[in-house]
């Protein structure tokens, strides 16, 4: 049952690092620079699969699922704030929808998919007195993705970053008529 | 930003070496400079310098 847990750490951690290329890819194919509470909400992804790599490499514990819980509540929020940001009806898109679903409203659904698939790995587990010492080249893999993604990602923030901070979203949007805007669903500066 | 991605990598190889200690130290660290960077970007729409 043990190795089921572990495979489902790793193949989270594939998951993750999916869902990172894909955001790269639309960052670079429609979207334009990463906003910062996108920025946020990646991180957020990497350290959920930061947790998952340490149940991988120093074998299965609570404390590392304790790790990839917070960085899950913590991008939740992140993610629920963009929402809400975005959530009058006459308030202009941000970015292109995927399937329907801005990439926000999909990174809250990714969360809350690693919250559950968290508790279920921890429903799953059963202590052992002999821990597994070894990873399989599944696991390896999955480990030096998330090494991968986050060096990438690191290369994307100092690129359009720099060492300071990164540069705010256009507003208002010049795609959108200002006609169209409601003053009181208005965000007041920044809208992501 | 680009702190916490940095951040983010040591925390990898402090992993990958075994350093458990430092690693969940430095663990704890960025997760609390990001919640500092989403309520400065909440309240401020200061985005931090990091």
């Amino acid at each position: 049952m043990n190795k089921l847990v572990r495979f489902g750490n790793a193949t989270l951690i594939f998951v993750l690092v999916g869902v990172i290329i894909s955001a790269i890819y639309q960052q670079y194919t429609k979207q334009g620079p990463p906003c910062p509470l996108c920025l946020l909400q990646r991180l957020a992804m990497i350290g959920v699969a930061t947790g998952a790599m340490m149940n991988l490499l120093w074998g299965i514990r609570m404390e590392h699922y304790g790790m990839a819980f917070l960085s899950a509540i913590l991008g939740g929020s992140v993610s629920v704030r963009q929402i809400l940001l975005h959530i009058c009806p006459t308030f202009p898109e941000f970015g292109f929808p995927v399937l329907g679903l801005s990439l926000f409203t999909w990174a809250f659904i990714v969360f809350v998919s690693c919250i559950l698939a968290l508790v279920l790995f921890i429903f799953l587990y059963r202590p052992e007195k002999k821990k597994i010492k070894y990873t399989t080249l599944y696991e390896r893999l999955a480990v030096l993705a998330l090494i991968l993604i986050t060096i990438v990602d690191m290369g994307i923030v100092l690129s359009e970053c720099g060492l300071g901070k990164c540069p705010d979203p256009p507003w208002p949007p010049k795609s959108v008529p200002t006609a169209l805007y409601v003053p009181a669903c208005r965000a007041p500066l920044a809208f992501s | 930003m680009i702190g916490i991605f940095t951040l983010f990598l040591v925390i990898q190889g402090l992993v990958f070496f075994r350093i458990r200690r430092w690693a969940f130290i430095l663990f704890f660290l960025n997760l609390i400079l990001m919640a500092i960077a989403f309520y400065l970007r909440a309240t401020t729409q200061i985005d931090i310098r990091l």
